[in-house]
Parts: structure tokens; C-alpha cells; sequence
């Protein structure tokens, strides 16, 4: 077939493709396009306002691509040619200017929500936050729910409409929890706390996943979180313990053993301060011999009960 | 194209080769040694620290890299910026960086979000 | 005696013995081809050898390819497993052969196919433009290959004997320290990208001092193709950068060697600091692939269109502005490794303040097509593909610089296309169409135009189907480098396509193979007959086709930016200064030699075989000393010589 045929079927099956893919955006069903908290809702906000913000250049460069390309083709000897023109300060500023432009409303959008969506950050509101501490083994989620005495693994309950403290480590290579229905990710490290406040604000069953690679089993870390109402919350975190297998140290040490549970468990959390015990095991060593450069932190010696005061 | 008449040893960029090399041994494993003996931080053990990787720089600039023979002294001044730069941004980045992670995730002090939040001015509405 | 060496290292597994067999199959079928032509003399005399800049652009070129057939296979078994691999289906490979897959694939395509295409076309490419007869160092330039060879043949090695990390591209502690890797993968890994990594530092070092340095006369810096600007730029970055990599690989090195403690988790060790030192490598990595592609379609929209680059000094300003920029944005790679909002801001802000230069590129090449007069033959056609897939990339890029974004997208499928938007839409589209533009000068004749076509138009759709659905995935919640998935989430359809996709990205190699094939029986009638056949602009279309091995028999002297397109225009007189000598340099074993020590002490080491460890490492610093000292001289060719053949070559051209 001729060139110009194919060429121009070529750009016609590009943009039928493009325009699928936008149409499944737009209407499939896409968990952080679905947002089911406030958290996620901002960062959809956020996504939204980007597109729009790019567009406003994508869109002028894939038209003056067409134009100049059918204008200005050889065949049809165009009567504006001009080989030498290759300056114009009216076209330079416009094309500097407007992006700059751009960019620097979106530089303050992004240092307002960076800020705003900081993930140590906690969320305003009337209630009091619940909070979970997550640890991330081989190759599962352990959740510790410090305040019932309860720990479950690859299954987390959570009261709809209360903020959630996720307080994350890890005893395992460095892993990443994400929720994405209810908002976006943080890594988890041994030996170190990083937090995630989330909220659920519909009631609901949400996955989650671990979005840093592990070792082999790291596929199906995968959890699910249940988004439910306050009494039925509280009902869950009172199931009765004598029925439930203990969580201590020493059942914890085979727990944290590699390997790919097959249904999530509910633990009762025998010791209330299991999470900064196995902080400690990469802490406590890691004292002797650590400089800390020139950080200088108050709050590391007054520091809570929890790291076990090795100063 | 020279043959080697004068001898290795009288050769005097030769000389200034096997200076260098032993210079740069002895900054690398100094600076090595002393991080690893040395059970405190503190604002006097940087300081030793980046004299030690200050002299590397200068081992390496002089006895290596030829600085002072090129015939276009504007190219050095070039470079120098540039690398300073590069480096400058590597170096003062990676501290601020790491710095502001172990603030982060150290073993919690419970009120380190009132702190976080009061850093940035913010009040806890309701 | 042979340290951890023996025969369990041998592959057990069908899909690894199968890939082993395919290596030592092709390997042994190359050898036997060449003893069947009789041609191992030839071979090493005028190729291996050779210090010509441009016969170590082919052989740059012909590795990277290669490396690309490989990842391409890597790529279509992984697209093919994720395909099946729903609910209960497993798929047919194991998680660990699937991660040890998606790990080679990203480390080969990145190190040896990229830099591989990138150093090859500046070799072929740069000292032609210049006015130059060869790089700065020619001997540097072979041991540069050779160690890149190396490294290539040690990432391969694993294939066969051992295994290769399961850590990712970039091998991440503690999951890449001894405790959770203790086989020889990661080793394998950090050996073959520290031997290919001194390579590109050392090229790096060539060609700045080339072009800082070689320039024909009259050529100001100004003057010079925008090409020659995007390669100096980019190895600005390579020798501020590589040497971070060095580090960071030597630090992991001695972590897993000798027990040390950087990137463990105890005993005053902090893997997030690995995770720091890689990024500020790896993000200036990524401008150095793009900057020369950036500079290659600068010159093929300026020869098509028939028109002067628009905003050339602008141009130039963009590129600087990008070498310097991306030393201040590494820090979006790992927004979410749980640093303060200032920090994330911060370097969210550059990032984006990156993205303004780019988009200034974009239109000062539109508006060279517009009131030019294009001809779009394939290279153009190359840069239309580029344009659209690459600004879709830069969108994507865009919004994941916001870090509360990011949050929701990090090392999800959405990263995944969005890297693969810009490195195969940016850099492997440029380097493709480079290869096309500048083949004839280095061959004697064009590649067949309308199979060209084909290629693009396969490389194209396959690139759209196979990465589009990879964003709806990452959308969808899907992480990266899952090697089975849940069949209720709905994803398997689009992982689907996504393999179709690559079968089509194949398809388009395929006709690639195939256009060569067919150009190579038609040369005759696509000869190149009076090397230029694009009606180009610069310097290195003033010679003939294929251009001798001395590039020009008279330096050329240089007063306009374009000089070659001003001499047409002005229908100037040919030089009509008398032949001189040309001195060059004689070829020499020497790059082989010390790449092969260096492979062997990479090896040596993977292996804890200790003695040939410190045997390689003082033959390698031998045979430099050697080479340093006794200087091999150089080839004179008389004037006269040089008379005869570029009269030969004239008469050639006239009949």
C-alpha cells in the first residue's frame, strides 16, 4: 500500500488505542480511581488536576505535530518555505513561558499537598485514631492491634470513618504496604517506624498488597482490610481469646519463619509491646556501633518505655 | 614517541604516580579506620572525615588528573564548577536526605507528630 | 582450589537448561560459521583489534543487539507467564526464575543494550561530525568495548554456570546482602555492571576530551552539530555519575566479600542509604541514554525538514540545563521510603522543573517542521512514533513527581509503563532511528525504505499494546514484578494484551532482521552513491560512502554551524591543499587481554576462587603498566597512498 495510507493508518490505529486505554480509565473499575477514603480521595483530587495541568500542553504539541506534518510535507512544495527561519523571540517566550507557567502552579499544589498528605501526618478529626501496628515478614502481613490484645496476619478490621495509625516495621527485606482504595504507600524497614494514617470512609473490603520485592514468595503477600461499623469493629477485636492460638515471643519467632500462610489467622497478643521487641533485635545491636553522624535528637533519649532505654 | 631511556625511577611523572597511589591508600584506609574505631559521632568526627576526603580530592586532582597542564585554563574552570556543583549536590543532598529519614523512623517518640506538626506551623483543628 | 565452583552450579531446571543450551547453541554456531568461512584471521585483524572508532561502533552495535534479542526473549517469557498465571494457574515459571528473569532483563537492557546502541553511535558517528579522523584516546576506546564486553559476557556466564540476582535491576539490601541472597546471583550482578561501568566511565572521559579537543578548526563549540552537544552533555553526567555507581556496587561488594557492614541492618548499617547512593547514579543514568537520542532526532528533523534547527542556542541551554537539573532530583525514586514532606517537595519541585527544557525541545523541533519542507522518509517517520509515545511518558512522569501521587503509584505497573514509555519510546526510538540515518555513511548503502516503514509501524502498536494496559494495571492496584495474581481482580485480560503486545514489539525486530537481510542483497541498488544521500547538513556526509578508515584525507576547515549544507549552498571549491601523511594507530591485543583479566577476576571473585582473583587483577595491571610505558606506535600512511585511494574512491563514485 502507499505510504501515506499506511502512515495514516498507522497514526489512526495509535489514537484508537490510546483512546481504549482512556476509556477503561475513565469508566473500569480502578482502585485509585475508586477512592474509598479521604486520603485517596485527595490523591485522586491531585491526579485529576495533574491530567488537566498536562493536557494543556499534550494536546497543543499532538496538534501542531499533525498540522506541520501534513502542511509542511515535501510533496506538496508548501510556498512558506523558509530554510534559514530558525528564531523567533515571540514563539521562544511562549514556549518557555506558558510551561514555566504551568509549573509553577503545579510546584504549589505539590508543596501544599506534600505537606497536607504527608503520611507521618495525622488526620484531623473529631475521633480519636485507631491505632495498628504492621509488620511485614517472609511472606506475609502481621497486624497488632496493641490497645485489644489482638494480632491477625494478612487481615486487618478497621472502624469506617475513624482514622487509622499504621505504625510499620519490618523483620524481612524492605517491603511497602498499600492500600490503594484508601490511599498511597510507605515502605517498611527493619530496625525502623514509619507511619501511614489512613481512613476509610465507607464500609467495604479493601486489598492490599506489598509493593517492594522480597525474596520468592513475594506475590502473595497479600492482605485484605475490612472497613466495618464501629460495633461491629469492637465485636471483632473482642473475639474470645482462650479460642485463639497465642502470639508471644517465642510463637512469634516460628511465625517469622519464610512462608506463604494460606488463609489469613487471628492471633491473642500475649505481649502487649511485641512490635518494639522486634524493633529491638535490629536496634539493640546496631547501638554499640552507631555513630548517628551528627544527629543530635532529643526525642531519641526520652524516648518511650517501648525501645527499652539502651542509651 | 619516546623510548624509555632514563631510568623508572628518575622518571618524575612516574614518581609522582606512585606518590599519588600510596597518598590515596592511605586517605581511603584512614578515613575507614577511623570510622570504624571511633564509637562516637559528633560535629570533630565529620569534620576529620571530610579532611580526609578533602585531601583524596586534592591526591587525585594533582597527582592524576594533571590539573595544572592544560593549555585552555577556561576548560578547568569549567570543570571545577561543574564537579564542585555535582558534588555539592550529591554530598549536601545524601546528608540532608538520610538526616531527614532517621529523624523520621527512629524508634517512636509518641509525641513526635505533635512535633512534626508544630515544626510546620499547623494546629490540630477540629 | 575452584572456591565455591562445582557442578550443582549447573543449571536443572527445563527453562534453564533450555536457555543455556540456546546460549552455548548460538555461541558455538557463530564459531562455526567463522571457521567454516575461514575467517577467524580476519576477524581478529580487522575487527577485534582495530582501534577505529567507527569498526567499535559495529561491534558495540552488534553486541547490543544481540543483548537485545536476549532481553526481548526475557521480556516475551514474563509478559507470557503473567498472562496465564490467574488464580490457579502458576504459569510456567518458578517466582524465583521469574524474578531472577525480570531482573536480567532490566539489567541487560539498560547496560548493554542502551549504552551499548549509545556508545556505538557516538563512536561511528562523533569524530566524523567533528572533522575529526578518531576519538581523543583510540586505545582508551577498545579497552572501553572490551570491559563492556566483559561485563556482557558475565551477565550471560550466569545463564550457564550459576544463577543471577533476584533482587531487581538495581539489587536493593538487605533483600541483595548475604543474609537474604547468599547464592552467587547478586555477585554475578554487581561484577558485570562494575567491569561494563569502567568502560562507560572511561568513554565518558574520550569523549569530552574529543570534543573539547578535536574539533576541526574554525569549529566553535556554537558551531557544532547539536549532536556533538547532547553527546558532551550526556558524558558530563556519565563521569559525575558513574563513579557513584562504583562505589555504591564496591561498598554492596564488600558487604557480601569481606562481611563489612554499609547496607546491613545491624552493627551501624542503613540500606536506605544504598538505596540514596544508587538513585543519585541511576537518575543521572537515565538523561545520559536520553540526552544523545534527544541530540540524534535534533539532527534528523533539522535534514529532513530541509531547515536550520529552530532556537539551536536554546537548544544548547535546554541541555545544559537538563545535565545540571538531574543531579537534583534522585530523590523521586524513593518518595515513598518515608522521608519529610519538605524533603518530597523539594525534590518533587525539581523534578518537574525538569520536565520545562524537555518540553522546550519539543516545540523548537516542531517549529524546525514548520515552513520546512519534510521529507519523511523512515527516520522521520521514527520521530513522529517519538513524539507521541514520549510526551504520553512525560505526562505520566509529571504526575508521579507530585510525591502524594506517587504514593498511590510507586513501584505499581503505572512506574513500569512509564519508564518503559520513555526509555523505548525516547531512547530506543532514537537510537533506531540513528541507526537508519547514519547507516548508509557507515555501509555504502540505505536500508530498504518501505520494509522500514513496517518496522515502525510494528515497533509502534507493540510498544502501545504492550504498555497502555500497564497503566490501567498499575491503576488497578497491580504492584510490579508479580509473577502470579489472583484471577478475581479482573487484571488477567489486560496482561493479556500486554503479551500481544510484545509479540508485535517481536514482530517488528523480526522485520528489522528481515529489512537487513533484503538491504544487504539489494545494496547495490540502494548504494550510496555520492555519500550524502539524505542531503544532510554536517560535516560527516562530506565524505564518501562507506567512509574510509581515515575519515577525511584532508581536515576540513569550518566556518558556518551546517558547514556542509553552507559549502552546497554556495557551490564552494573542493580543498585543493596538497595530501599530507596520516599517522594512526596500529591495532593491538591489548583491550582483549585486559577486559579478559578483568572478566576473569569478576568471575573469580563471584566464585571466591581467590588465587585467580589476584592473578587477574596483576595481569590486568601489568599489561596496563606495559601499554603505558612501551608505546606501540603509530601506522603512517604516505600522502601518496592516501592520493590513490581517494582517487579510487572518486572514480567509484562517478561510475
Amino acid at each position: 500500500m502507499r505510504k501515506k495510507t499506511f502512515l495514516a493508518l498507522l497514526g489512526g490505529l495509535s489514537f484508537f488505542i490510546i483512546a481504549a486505554t482512556v476509556f477503561v480509565l475513565i469508566t473500569g473499575d480502578n482502585a485509585v480511581l475508586n477512592p474509598k477514603g479521604e486520603i485517596a480521595q485527595k490523591q485522586f483530587d491531585l491526579i485529576v488536576f495533574a491530567t488537566a495541568l498536562s493536557l494543556l500542553v499534550i494536546l497543543p504539541v499532538f496538534a501542531l505535530t499533525i498540522y506541520v506534518s501534513i502542511k509542511y510535507r515535501a510533496s506538496k512544495k508548501p510556498v512558506d518555505y523558509q530554510p534559514d527561519w530558525d528564531h523567533s523571540k515571540k514563539a521562544e517566550t511562549m514556549w518557555w513561558g506558558i510551561p514555566i507557567f504551568i509549573i509553577i502552579i503545579l510546584s504549589v499544589v505539590t508543596w501544599k499537598s506534600t505537606h497536607e498528605l504527608d503520611p507521618f501526618r495525622p488526620i484531623q478529626s473529631t475521633k480519636e485514631p485507631l491505632e495498628i501496628q504492621v509488620v511485614s515478614l517472609q511472606w506475609k502481613w502481621l497486624f497488632i492491634y496493641p490497645e485489644y490484645n489482638i494480632a491477625s496476619v494478612n487481615y486487618a478490621q478497621i472502624p469506617v470513618d475513624r482514622p487509622v495509625k499504621f505504625v510499620l516495621t519490618s523483620d524481612a527485606p524492605m517491603n511497602s504496604f498499600w492500600i490503594p482504595q484508601l490511599g498511597g504507600m510507605i515502605y517498611t524497614m527493619t530496625g525502623m517506624s514509619t507511619q501511614l494514617h489512613l481512613i476509610a470512609n465507607e464500609t467495604g473490603t479493601y486489598n492490599g498488597v506489598s509493593s517492594n520485592i522480597s525474596g520468592p514468595g513475594f506475590a502473595d503477600m497479600r492482605f485484605t482490610v475490612d472497613s466495618t461499623a464501629e460495633s461491629e469493629f469492637y465485636d471483632w477485636t473482642q473475639t474470645s481469646k482462650p479460642t485463639l492460638a497465642q502470639l508471644d515471643t517465642t510463637t512469634y519467632n516460628e511465625l517469622r519463619k519464610p512462608s506463604i500462610p494460606p488463609n489469613p489467622t487471628l492471633f491473642y497478643l500475649k505481649e502487649e509491646d511485641l512490635y518494639w521487641k522486634i524493633m529491638e533485635r535490629y536496634t539493640h545491636s546496631s547501638h554499640k556501633y552507631h555513630h548517628g553522624s551528627n544527629i543530635k535528637n532529643e526525642s531519641s533519649s526520652e524516648s518511650s518505655e517501648h525501645s527499652g532505654g539502651h542509651h | 614517541m619516546s623510548a624509555p631511556t632514563k631510568s623508572l625511577l628518575q622518571d618524575k611523572s612516574f614518581k609522582l604516580y606512585v606518590q599519588g597511589f600510596v597518598f590515596s591508600l592511605i586517605f581511603t584506609l584512614a578515613a575507614y579506620f577511623f570510622a570504624t574505631s571511633n564509637t562516637s559521632g559528633g560535629l570533630l568526627f565529620g569534620i576529620t572525615l571530610a579532611l580526609f576526603a578533602f585531601g583524596q580530592l586534592l591526591t587525585q586532582l594533582i597527582c592524576f588528573l594533571h590539573l595544572d597542564q592544560e593549555s585552555k585554563p577556561r576548560y578547568n574552570q569549567m570543570a571545577f564548577i561543574y564537579t564542585a556543583l555535582t558534588v555539592f549536590a550529591i554530598v549536601a543532598g545524601s546528608l540532608w536526605i538520610m538526616h531527614n529519614l532517621h529523624y523520621n523512623m527512629k524508634p517512636q517518640d509518641p509525641n513526635i507528630e505533635q512535633k512534626i506538626l508544630e515544626n510546620e506551623g499547623y494546629e490540630i483543628r477540629q | 582450589m575452584l572456591g565455591k565452583l562445582n557442578l550443582d552450579a549447573l543449571p536443572y531446571d527445563p527453562i534453564a537448561i533450555g536457555g543455556a543450551i540456546s546460549l552455548i547453541g548460538g555461541t558455538i554456531g557463530i564459531a562455526a560459521l567463522l571457521t567454516y568461512k575461514k575467517r577467524w584471521g580476519w576477524l581478529y585483524k580487522e575487527w577485534l583489534t582495530s582501534l577505529d572508532a567507527k569498526k567499535i561502533g559495529i561491534m558495540y552495535i552488534v553486541v547490543a543487539t544481540l543483548m537485545l534479542l536476549r532481553g526481548l526473549m526475557d521480556a516475551a517469557m514474563l509478559r507470557g507467564q503473567t498472562a496465564i498465571a490467574s488464580g490457579e494457574n502458576s504459569g510456567y515459571l518458578t517466582s524465583d526464575h521469574f524474578q531472577q528473569m525480570f531482573s536480567a532483563h532490566g539489567t541487560i537492557m539498560i547496560f548493554f543494550v542502551a549504552m551499548g546502541l549509545m556508545f556505538g553511535l557516538i563512536n561511528l558517528v562523533l569524530p566524523l561530525m567533528l572533522g575529526a579522523r578518531d576519538v581523543a584516546f583510540p586505545f582508551l576506546n577498545s579497552v572501553s568495548f572490551w570491559l563492556f564486553f566483559a561485563g556482557m559476557a558475565l551477565v550471560n556466564t550466569s545463564l550457564i554456570i550459576g544463577e543471577f540476582s533476584a533482587a531487581g535491576w538495581l539489587a536493593y539490601p538487605p533483600l541483595s546482602g548475604l543474609e537474604y541472597s547468599p547464592g552467587v546471583g547478586v555477585d554475578y550482578w554487581i561484577w558485570s555492571l562494575q567491569i561494563a561501568g569502567i568502560g562507560s566511565l572511561l568513554s565518558g572521559i574520550n569523549f569530552i576530551t574529543t570534543i573539547l579537543k578535536m574539533r576541526a578548526p574554525g569549529m566553535t563549540l556554537m558551531k557544532m552539530p547539536i549532536f556533538a552537544w547532547s553527546v558532551l552533555t550526556s558524558m558530563m553526567l556519565v563521569v559525575t555519575a558513574f563513579p557513584v555507581l562504583t562505589v555504591t556496587l564496591g561498598l554492596l561488594s564488600l558487604d557480601r566479600l569481606l562481611g563489612t557492614n554499609f547496607f546491613t541492618t545491624t552493627l551501624g548499617g542503613d540500606p536506605m542509604m544504598y538505596v540514596n547512593l544508587i538513585w543519585a547514579w541511576g537518575h543521572p543514568e537515565v538523561y545520559i541514554l536520553i540526552l544523545p537520542a534527544f541530540g540524534i532526532f535534533s539532527e534528523i528533523v533539522a535534514t529532513f525538514s530541509r531547515k536550520r534547527l529552530f532556537g539551536y542556542k536554546s537548544m544548547v541551554i535546554a541541555l545544559l540545563a537538563i545535565a545540571v537539573l538531574s543531579y537534583i532530583v534522585w530523590l523521586h525514586h524513593f518518595f515513598t521510603m518515608g522521608a519529610g514532606p519538605n524533603v518530597n517537595a523539594f525534590f518533587g519541585i525539581m523534578t518537574m522543573i525538569i520536565a520545562i527544557p524537555t518540553g522546550v525541545k519539543v516545540f523548537n523541533w516542531l517549529f524546525t517542521m514548520y515552513r520546512g519542507s519534510i521529507d519523511f522518509k523512515n527516520p522521520m517517520i521514527w520521530f513522529l512514533g517519538f513524539v507521541m509515545t514520549f510526551t504520553i511518558g512525560g505526562m505520566t512522569g509529571v504526575m508521579m513527581s507530585v510525591p502524594a501521587i506517587d504514593f498511590q503509584m510507586h513501584n505499581s505497573m503505572f512506574l513500569v509503563a512509564h519508564f518503559h514509555n520513555m526509555i523505548i519510546g525516547g531512547v530506543v526510538f532514537g537510537y533506531i532511528a540513528g541507526f537508519i540515518y547514519w547507516f548508509p555513511k557507515i555501509f555504502g548503502f540505505r536500508l530498504h525504505e518501505k520494509l522500514g516503514t513496517y518496522v515502525v509501524g510494528a515497533w509502534l502498536i507493540g510498544f502501545l499494546l504492550a504498555f497502555l494496559p500497564l497503566y490501567i494495571l498499575g491503576l488497578k492496584g497491580a504492584t510490579r514484578r508479580l509473577d502470579h495474581y489472583d484471577s478475581s481482580l479482573g487484571w488477567q485480560w489486560l496482561f493479556i494484551i500486554s503479551a500481544i503486545g510484545v509479540g508485535v514489539i517481536l514482530l517488528g525486530v523480526g522485520l528489522q532482521l528481515l529489512q537487513l537481510y533484503v538491504s544487504i542483497k539489494q545494496r547495490h541498488k540502494l548504494r550510496d552513491t555520492n555519500g550524502d544521500p539524505w542531503n544532510g547538513r554536517t560535516l560527516e556526509w562530506s565524505t564518501p560512502s562507506p567512509a574510509p578508515f581515515y575519515n577525511f584525507a584532508k581536515l576540513p576547515s569550518v566556518t558556518h554551524r551546517d558547514e556542509f549544507w553552507e559549502r552546497k549552498r554556495s557551490k564552494s571549491k573542493p580543498d585543493a591543499s596538497p595530501y599530507e601523511d596520516i599517522e594512526l594507530p596500529r591495532n593491538t591485543p591489548d583491550g582483549i587481554i585486559i577486559a579478559g583479566m578483568a572478566g576473569a577476576v569478576g568471575f573469580a571473585l563471584i566464585w571466591h576462587i581467590w588465587w585467580l582473583a589476584a592473578l587477574g587483577l596483576i595481569g590486568c595491571i601489568v599489561i596496563l603498566i606495559r601499554r603505558s610505558i612501551i608505546n606501540p606506535g603509530e601506522i603512517i600512511i604516505p600522502a601518496a597512498a592516501i592520493k590513490a585511494y581517494e582517487n579510487q574512491l572518486l572514480k567509484r563514485t562517478r561510475s
